[in-house]
C-alpha cells in the first residue's frame, strides 16, 4: 500500500472524457453529414424566420402611431363627393334630405353608416336598406322598399282624410312617392282597427292571408281583381270582397288557396250577365256544393 | 444495437425505439474497420431513431475489448490530528491520492470503482466525522486504450453525436441482471460477447472489481471449426444447434448432421466432439474469469452466486459449466425488472443497463442543475 504525505494537490490521471468529440465534416459519413446539413438548415431557416417576425412587429409597433396618424389625415383628405342611390319608389332627392346629406364639408370616413342605416329603416316603407363607402369620394346606398297590396283611407289627427299603405307583412306606412294611379287602384282594406305605436301603427295580422287572395285574383281573374273596390276583414277568417259586380262576395281560407272560389264566382258573375243581371248583393262562396247568391233586388 | 430510451414525467423510462445492425469492422471487441463498422453502428441509430420518431441528443456507449483492464489504487492519509476525525477535505484527499496513480500514455481511466474506505484497518461506508488516525481508500481503476476508446468515440461522433458517459460493458449489464440483495451478499456478472467477455465483480452493494479479455463466442466457433474441420459459418451454426456448455451425451457413437441437408457435402458429426470441444472453451473462459478475481472469485465470497448475460450465455447448460468452475449457483440474467417481451433476454442487458446508467445521470444533473428544464428529456443507449 502506497502511504503518501497529505499534499494539496495529487497528479489526475487521464479521463476517456479528455478525448477531443469535435466533429469534422471529413470525418463524418454521408447519411450523418446530410443529418447535420438539414439540421442547420433547419435550424437557420427557424431562426430567419423568429428574426423576421420580431423585426415585422418591431416595425408594426412602432408605425402603429404613424399609422393612426396617417389614416385620419387621410380621412380628413377624403371629402365626399357623390352619393350613388338605388330604390325602388323613393327618390334620390327624398334619400337625400332624410339623410341629411345635402351639405357640403362632408367626410366619407366620418360618416356613421351604421346610424344612417337605423334611421333609412326606421321609415315604414323601407324594409331594409345597405350603405357602403366606396373610396376615394362615393357614398353608395342600396333601399329596398315594402310593396303595398291594400290601401286604407283613415284620418289624421286633425281629422284630414290621408291614405295609409298596408304590405303583406301587414306593416302599416305612409307611401311616399307612389303613383296615384297605382294607389288608386289598390283595393280599400276595412274592417281593421288601426292602432298607433311608436308614432306608426301596429302591424295587421292576417295580411299573409289576405296577400294570397288579392295575389290569385290578380293572376288568375284579373279581370275580377279590377273591380275589387274593399276587401274587408270585418268576418275574419272569412274575406269579404266588395266589387262592381257583387256587393258582398265572401271567401272562405282553404289550404289549397282561392282558385276554386274564384272559379265559381267568376262563372255566377258570367251566368248573371247572361240573364242581364249587372249586379248581386251577396255571394258566399264559404259552402262547398252550394254557392248562395242573393240578388239586388231582394234585399231591402 | 441501439436503444432508445425517453425519460417520462415521475423519472421512469420508456424505451421507445431500438435499431440492431450486423457486427462488421470488429474483431474481438476492437474496431479494425472504421468505415465499416461506423456503417453499422449508424444503420442501427438511423433505424432506431425511425423507429421511435425522434433525433437522439446524447449517446451512452459501452466498450469492452481486450484492451479494457483494471488494476486496484491504493493511498492513506493521517486524519487531521487537531479534530482528530474525518473531515471531508481528509475523504477529498485520500481519494484524490488513490485516483492519482499514473497511467501510460495511450491509457485512457473509464471507471474508478470505489470499495469501502478502511478506517484504522477497520472498513467504512461513510467515515464522515468518525474518529479514527488513519484513513485508506481503495479504487479499482478501469482503463483502456485512448487510440481505441477513441476510435469508439469517434464513430458516434461521425453521426454528430455527442458520447455523454462510457461504461464498461459488464458493469450496464450488471445494474440490470443483478439484484441489490445479490450485489449486497457478493455476486460476479459475467457478459459473454462474440469477441469479449466482460465482468464485474460486487461485494457489499458495489462493484469492485470488473475487466474484460478477448475471449468470447467466436472463439467457441474457430474451435469448432479447427477441430472438426468445417467451415467457421457451419461452425456457428451447429454451435447453436446442438452446442451445449458441458458434455451431454456421453455415448460418443451419437451423431448428428453437419448441415442437415441431404446434399453432397453433409457429414456425420460426433455430438460428444461438439459438446466437448465448447465445455473445454467455457470452461477456460471461466477460469480465466476466476483467475482474474483472485480472493474474490472464491465460493464464500460469491454468496450472490454468479449471473450471466450477453449472447454467449444463451448457451445451452452454460450456468452448469460456471457452477463447476466458481463452485456456487450461476443463472442467467433475466431484464424482467426493466423490460417485456424480447428484452428481456440476456442479449439486450447490456443495452438496457445503459439507459439505466443514463436514467440515473439525468436524475443527478436534474437534481443538480435544475433550471435547465428540458434540456435532458431524452437519454439513449448505445453498446457495440
Amino acid at each position: 500500500m502506497a502511504t503518501k504525505k497529505p499534499t494539496k494537490t495529487a497528479r489526475k490521471s487521464k479521463s476517456w472524457k479528455d478525448i477531443d468529440q469535435d466533429v469534422r465534416a471529413k470525418s463524418m459519413s454521408s447519411t450523418a453529414f446530410k443529418r447535420m446539413f438539414f439540421a442547420r438548415c433547419r435550424k437557420s431557416v427557424i431562426a430567419i424566420v423568429a428574426i423576421a417576425a420580431i423585426a415585422v412587429g418591431a416595425k408594426l409597433f412602432l408605425e402603429t402611431e404613424d399609422v393612426s396618424s396617417a389614416l385620419t389625415q387621410a380621412g380628413r383628405a377624403l371629402p365626399l363627393k357623390m352619393v350613388e342611390t338605388e330604390s325602388d319608389v323613393l327618390d334620390r332627392e327624398w334619400i337625400l334630405h332624410h339623410l341629411d346629406l345635402n351639405r357640403d364639408g362632408l367626410n366619407l370616413l366620418t360618416l356613421d353608416l351604421g346610424e344612417m342605416k337605423q334611421s333609412l329603416e326606421s321609415y315604414s316603407q323601407i324594409r331594409s336598406a345597405e350603405l357602403a363607402r366606396q373610396l376615394p369620394d362615393t357614398l353608395f346606398v342600396s333601399i329596398q322598399e315594402r310593396e303595398p297590396i291594400a290601401k286604407i283611407i283613415a284620418s289624421d289627427v286633425d281629422r284630414a282624410r290621408i291614405t295609409l299603405l298596408v304590405d303583406q307583412e301587414g306593416v302599416v306606412y305612409e307611401g311616399i312617392g307612389y303613383d296615384s294611379k297605382m294607389v288608386r287602384s289598390l283595393p280599400s282594406l276595412d274592417g281593421i282597427r288601426l292602432k298607433r305605436k311608436d308614432g306608426g301603427f301596429e302591424p295587421i295580422s292576417g295580411m299573409d292571408v289576405v296577400e294570397v287572395l288579392l295575389t290569385e285574383a290578380r293572376t288568375l281573374a284579373p279581370h275580377l281583381y279590377r273591380s275589387w273596390k274593399v276587401v274587408s276583414m270585418e268576418a275574419w277568417p272569412n274575406i269579404v270582397v266588395k266589387s262592381d259586380f257583387a256587393k258582398e262576395a265572401v271567401f272562405e281560407p282553404t289550404p289549397g288557396g282561392y282558385r276554386r272560389q274564384l272559379a265559381e264566382l267568376d262563372y255566377i258573375i258570367d251566368y248573371n250577365k247572361s240573364r242581364s243581371v249587372n249586379r248581386v248583393a251577396r255571394v258566399d262562396l264559404t259552402l262547398k256544393s252550394q254557392v248562395p247568391v242573393t240578388r239586388a233586388s231582394f234585399v231591402q | 444495437m441501439v436503444l432508445l430510451g425517453e425519460i417520462v414525467e415521475g423519472g421512469s423510462l420508456n424505451i421507445i425505439g431500438m435499431g440492431q445492425s450486423s457486427s462488421k469492422g470488429v474483431l474481438k471487441g476492437d474496431i479494425v474497420d472504421f468505415h465499416a463498422a461506423s456503417d453499422c453502428a449508424h444503420a442501427a441509430i438511423l433505424s432506431a431513431e425511425d423507429q421511435a420518431g425522434v433525433k437522439i441528443d446524447g449517446v451512452y456507449l459501452a466498450v469492452s475489448g481486450s484492451d479494457v483492464n483494471g488494476f486496484p489504487s491504493e493511498a492513506s492519509v493521517n486524519v487531521t490530528p487537531a479534530e482528530g476525525r474525518v473531515s471531508q477535505e481528509d475523504i477529498d484527499q485520500v481519494s484524490d491520492l488513490a485516483k492519482g496513480r499514473d497511467l501510460p500514455e495511450e491509457r485512457v481511466v473509464i471507471h474508478h470503482l470505489r470499495r469501502p474506505y478502511r478506517l484504522d484497518s477497520r472498513s467504512v461506508e461513510k467515515p464522515l466525522n468518525l474518529e479514527g488516525e488513519r484513513l485508506e481508500a481503495s479504487y479499482w481503476t478501469v482503463h483502456g486504450n485512448a487510440r481505441k476508446i477513441g476510435d469508439a468515440i469517434h464513430i458516434i461522433n461521425g453521426f454528430n453525436l455527442h458520447v455523454d458517459d462510457v461504461i464498461l460493458s459488464a458493469l450496464a449489464a450488471g445494474s440490470v441482471v443483478a439484484s441489490e440483495e445479490e450485489k449486497q451478499r457478493g455476486c460476479l456478472v459475467i457478459d459473454i460477447g462474440r469477441g469479449s467477455t466482460d465482468y464485474a465483480a460486487y461485494q457489499g452493494g458495489r462493484c469492485v472489481l470488473a475487466g474484460s479479455f478477448p475471449l468470447g463466442g467466436d472463439h467457441i466457433s474457430n474451435d469448432l471449426s479447427i477441430g472438426l474441420r468445417m467451415r467457421l459459418n457451419q461452425a456457428e451454426s451447429l454451435k447453436h444447434r446442438y452446442g451445449s456448455a458441458i458434455v451431454e451425451h456421453k455415448d460418443k457413437g451419437e451423431k448428428v448432421w453437419l448441415n442437415n441437408d441431404f446434399e453432397i457435402g453433409d457429414r456425420p458429426i460426433r455430438l460428444w466432439s461438439i459438446e466437448k470441444i465448447i465445455e473445454l472453451r467455457m470452461t477456460e473462459i471461466f477460469e480465466v474469469i476466476s483467475k482474474k478475481l483472485g480472493s474474490l472469485g472464491r465460493g464464500e465470497r460469491l454468496g450472490g452466486g454468479v449471473i450471466l448475460c450477453g449472447g454467449g450465455a444463451s448457451l445451452r447448460n452454460c450456468e452448469q459449466s460456471a457452477e463447476g468452475v466458481f463452485g456456487v449457483p450461476a443463472r442467467v440474467g433475466d431484464n424482467g425488472t426493466m423490460a417485456t417481451g424480447e428484452l428481456r433476454e440476456s442479449q439486450y442487458s447490456v443495452a438496457l443497463g445503459l439507459l439505466k446508467y443514463g436514467l440515473e445521470y439525468q436524475s443527478k444533473l436534474e437534481t443538480t442543475e435544475s433550471n435547465a428544464p428540458g434540456l435532458f428529456g431524452k437519454l439513449k443507449g448505445l453498446f457495440q
